[in-house]
């Protein structure tokens, strides 16, 4: 009954009806709308904008404090999905998995049906996640602790696993980045004895290797990978970014309905996310990316993820806010943050004079407060959403908008959300390399997520690998949870396969009987030349794991062999996997094209000179603002660099140019130096003319 | 490029010179209209970045002229990267203070190649906090005291992060001092994963500074009985009840190698979280900086903001870290020698 009480309590508190809900109603709407651009903005993360909005919390009651910061962390993972659904550039890190099949929606016109599914299965997700909050209460100290250092680091493998497997028919591709992904995240001092790895200091130099001590930044990579293909892309095919406009079915109330239509997935995905959030320890990256996972697993027609399903949006989309409740189960019960969100408001606790543990649990003390928490995220998830719907049809017309005046904003806040993670122009360069290394993977066919996966989970399975084998010996693989996450590691791998040969006998079936139309079948000879590029990409592949079996023999020094174990563990099957993808790339000769293959949105025909042409020059843009911010700095860049690319590279009207030019310098200086005090730095020039 | 692009391009450029140009206008007082940029090694949230933007709030209204604190987070290398941009490339003009952990100092002693600086040389302007290190067992054990630890036949698990940090060095540095037969699980990712696996009784227990012991383990010391964290061991005075009567480690290692080896390590703990200067940085505003300094660590709005936020304040003045830094500089070679271990010197195989 108490618990009733502070439940009941914990809504009151926060609704403008009493002195108290009145403050905590009108801090919480601030705290949305500053996630609600934070969230968008790809350049600012929701962490650091928490560390931005802690010092202002010391005069406000608990209640308040909390309907400010946590109604401004659970809105971040909602918007965040509509910039990754319209540009491909992730808003949040955490929004990464909803690019992967919510912008080749955007693509096809239906831009308004993938945000209204996101914003949809969001809402589901986060009011999931805060009634798992709300349950997980009273049993929260099992929950928390039955998972030990030899599970999480199964959890691990089993999560890169799945998402790997996903590639469908090339499994040795998926699985080759996967392990791409576990090298980059041995990049930097290794979690145990602080030995460099792969710090490429004789090529970058000591400040380049410096800067790698601290590893590959996942947002510059994210960033990079999914951001810097969509904007090639958009430059050479020009128009704008939605190729077909495709009316009603395009429309939001179409992804809202397909929510309900897959209200099972939107559920699952949701209790993923909520379990995942409630392990501490994982961060905010899994949950997407395997909820990702279980959307495509679970769905009878694998071939169409990647090119737009709309379970590809429901699944991350609902997980990716439902771990927020989530993960501050073991915050408030043990003061044990989950993620770097976690961590900050952790620090608000402490501010606030709470004592996380059981007195949050205690109706005499902050029962009623906790259960605010669960409130405070489904309230705020419900006004944004609401927000959203009203301006929803609006916001996805900006797919319709011509590409070229949106290319130099996405250039620029690309370039800021690398800048952006540690202040650095380090990161800037990441996102330029790995933007690179995304067009390429595109381009000869190479699956993203699992490079993204294995970079999250790297470090996790590493250290908790070397924690479970060092208390329990070899006797951690018979653990219970070990035993039960390997099952469920075989039927992720077994059961794609069963799957692909009942399809096959179906095939076969079909064939034999005569009554049904057969698929017409045709095979198709790959020209030489693709192959000749497949084969050198893979070859790329290779040549990495190579390197890294190269550096664990003779790269470390002799007191170093712990630090070169788990390299060694990864780079041999990295070797064969990447091997057994060149093998396949040398030797297939064919492809097989079936004529119901889901039809992807309608490439226009770009002439190949004319494609090659604006390749070139949109390569050299890119590098262009590159230099631009290297060189005279963000500012005078979103004026000088925005101009130059409307009026020269896009032969814009006059008129048009200047007013986009403004419109950036305005959002540049006015948002992000004159009110967030974000300190740019200063370019090369007023450094050498001394004006630094 | 079109002539009339190209004029518009210099009009851009030239009219975005003068408007930076006329914000640095000369005033009667150095730092007026200025802004004063604090370079902190770690990323935003960490106790770096907690202290020193807790600091940098109030500093503006005790330097003459007022000028603006910004923040500016340049991670690397565990804060190296910032200690070698404040010696080797930041302007020694007082408008750059640099926030990077002095542990580095002794890995520069011990022989670390990539710290490029002579750590007498910085302008020391102050530190908040001195560190308390502390060790402590879980309830579990069926151990209490030091005395107990020591006597323990089998070997403790102690919980630890990475190399170079307390939870690694400390329990290493007193098997070889104290005689202490602890094994160190590193691998963990911060203190908070230690404070789960010692409640899982994944581990026994571990070691670092009670000032942040205190407040995160604060629901596990008021546990009872198998799931209490107990500390038994620390350095430095402190007066909270479950640490007030704890042997202090100086008082427990024998030997005159064994202490100078932990006072080498322990005085990189006696200023935590410092600023500092540029070298060459005018000693007029060093001066400048450290009465600001001084007056912020008495401010009473800070303090209250520093009493809310559980930041404990033990003020430690320019002139007390330019001694520490002395001290840690000229290390015997024997202690260097026992702590050769902290520093990773390549050996090719």
């Amino acid at each position: 009954m108490e618990y009733l009480d502070s439940f009941y309590s914990g809504l009151i508190n926060i609704l403008p009806f009493s002195t108290q809900g009145q403050s905590s109603f009108l801090f919480m709407l601030l705290g949305i709308s500053i996630g609600f651009v934070v969230g968008l903005l790809p350049g600012l993360g929701g962490a650091t904008t928490l560390a931005l909005m802690l010092p202002f919390i010391y005069k406000m009651d608990p209640t308040t404090a909390f309907a400010f910061l946590l109604g401004s962390n659970a809105v971040t993972a909602t918007t965040g999905d509509i910039t990754s659904v319209l540009f491909g550039v992730p808003g949040e890190g955490i929004t990464a998995a909803t690019i992967v099949d919510g912008h080749p929606m955007a693509k096809k016109g239906e831009a308004g049906r993938a945000l209204g599914a996101a914003l949809m299965s969001s809402l589901v997700g986060a009011v999931f996640g805060a009634f798992a909050l709300a349950l997980a209460i009273p049993l929260v100290k099992p929950l928390v602790l039955s998972i030990g250092a030899a599970e999480f680091f199964m959890l691990a493998i089993v999560g890169i696993t799945f998402v790997a497997s996903l590639s469908g028919r090339n499994i040795f591709k998926g699985l080759t980045a996967g392990a791409l992904g576990l090298v980059l995240a041995m990049v930097g001092l290794d979690p145990i004895e602080s030995v460099p790895r792969f710090t490429l200091e004789p090529i970058l130099g000591e400040g380049g290797g410096l800067f790698l001590w601290d590893g590959v930044a996942l947002v510059a990579v994210t960033v990079g990978l999914f951001a810097i293909p969509e904007i090639v892309d958009l430059a050479v095919q020009e128009g704008a970014i939605a190729k077909q406009n495709v009316g009603k079915l395009g429309g939001v109330w179409q992804g809202v309905k397909d929510t309900f239509i897959h209200w099972k997935l939107v559920l699952r995905c949701s209790a993923i996310g909520a379990y995942i959030g409630l392990l501490p320890g994982l961060g905010g990256g899994p949950a997407q990316w395997i909820a990702y996972a279980h959307a495509v697993q679970s769905s009878p027609d694998k071939e169409r993820f990647g090119k737009g399903a709309i379970e590809g949006v429901l699944g991350p989309g609902a997980a990716n806010n439902s771990k927020e409740g989530g993960s501050l189960v073991p915050t408030i019960a043990f003061g044990v943050p989950g993620s770097v969100s976690m961590a900050i408001l952790l620090g608000a606790f402490i501010i606030q004079g709470i004592v996380p543990g059981p007195d949050l649990l205690d109706p005499d003390k902050y029962l009623t407060l906790t259960f605010s928490f669960v409130w405070i995220i489904v309230v705020s998830n419900i006004i944004t959403v609401a927000v959203c719907f009203l301006f929803l049809n609006q916001i996805a017309k900006i797919t319709f908008v011509k590409g070229t005046y949106l290319i130099p904003f996405l250039l620029l806040l690309v370039y800021l959300g690398g800048f952006a993670v540690k202040n650095s122009f380090g990161d800037m360069a990441m996102v330029l390399l790995f933007g690179t290394l995304g067009w390429f993977m595109v381009r000869f066919d190479w699956q993203r997520p699992p490079l993204l996966i294995g970079l999250v989970l790297g470090n996790i399975a590493e250290s908790n690998l070397f924690i479970a084998s060092k208390i329990y010996g070899l006797s951690w693989l018979i653990r219970p949870g070990v035993i039960l996450l390997f099952l469920l590691l075989l039927s992720g791998i077994l059961y794609p396969l069963y799957q692909n040969y009942r399809e096959k006998q179906k095939k076969i079936a079909a064939r034999l009987d005569a009554t049904q139309k057969p698929r017409s079948e045709t095979t198709e000879e790959i020209p030489k030349r693709t192959r000749l590029y497949n084969s050198l990409f893979a070859l790329f592949f290779v040549l990495i794991f190579a390197y890294v079996l190269r550096e664990v023999f003779f790269g470390f020094g002799e007191d170093e062999d712990r630090a070169a174990l788990f390299p060694l563990i990864i780079g041999i099957p990295g070797l064969i996997l990447a091997l057994s993808a060149f093998g396949k790339e040398v030797f297939t000769t064919t492809k097989v094209v079936t004529d119901d293959e889901v039809p992807s949105w309608e490439e226009p025909d770009v002439e190949p000179d004319v494609a090659r042409q604006r390749m070139i020059s949109i390569i050299m843009w890119t590098l262009g603002f590159f230099f631009s911010i290297w060189f005279v700095g963000f500012i005078y860049s979103s004026v000088i660099a925005t101009f130059l690319y409307l009026k020269v590279g896009g032969r814009e009207p006059w008129l048009m140019s200047i007013f986009l030019t403004i419109v950036a310098w305005l959002f540049f200086y006015g948002l992000f130096d004159y009110m967030l005090h974000l300190p740019f730095p200063d370019g090369q020039l007023q450094i050498w003319l001394g004006w630094a | 490029m079109k002539k009339g692009t190209l004029y518009l391009f210099s009009l851009a450029v030239v009219f975005a010179f003068l408007a930076s140009a006329s914000s640095s206008a000369l005033g009667a007082e150095f730092y007026k209209n200025k802004t004063i940029r604090f370079v902190v090694g770690y990323s935003p949230g960490g106790g770096y970045d907690t202290y020193t933007r807790a600091v940098a709030r109030h500093m503006g209204k005790y330097i003459p002229g007022n000028p603006t604190p910004i923040v500016q987070n340049m991670t690397g290398g565990g804060s190296l990267i910032a200690a070698n941009y404040i010696y080797n490339r930041a302007k020694p003009d007082g408008l750059t203070v640099g926030n990077w952990n002095g542990g580095l100092i002794l890995q520069k002693t011990l022989g670390e190649k990539k710290a490029r600086f002579e750590g007498d040389k910085f302008g020391w302007v102050g530190a908040p906090v001195k560190g308390l290190p502390a060790c402590a067992i879980m309830g579990f054990t069926g151990l209490k005291t030091l005395e107990d630890v020591m006597k323990y036949g089998k070997r403790l698990k102690m919980g630890a992060t990475r190399a170079g940090s307390t939870t690694d060095d400390l329990p290493k540095i007193l098997n070889k001092t104290l005689g202490t037969n602890f094994d160190v699980i590193s691998g963990y990712r911060g203190t908070a994963t230690i404070r789960i696996a010692m409640q899982k009784g994944e581990i026994d227990g571990a070691c670092w500074g009670w000032e942040s012991m205190g407040v995160t383990a604060r629901a596990m010391l008021d546990a009872k009985g198998d799931e209490k964290l107990i500390p038994f061991l620390i350095q430095g005075k402190d007066n909270s009840p479950e640490v007030r009567n704890l042997p202090q480690v100086t008082n427990v290692i024998k030997g005159k190698d064994n202490l100078s080896t932990f006072n080498a390590w322990m005085a990189t703990y006696q200023f935590q979280r410092p600023i500092s200067l540029p070298p060459g940085t005018p000693k007029s505003r060093l001066n400048i900086l450290r009465k600001a300094y001084a007056a912020v660590m008495k401010d009473p709005q800070f303090l209250a903001e520093a009493k809310k936020s559980k930041l404990i304040i033990n003020y430690v003045s320019g002139p007390e870290i330019e001694k520490y830094v002395h001290q840690i500089m000229n290390t015997p070679a024997k202690a260097k020698e026992a702590l050769s271990f902290l520093v990773r010197k390549k050996k090719k195989k």
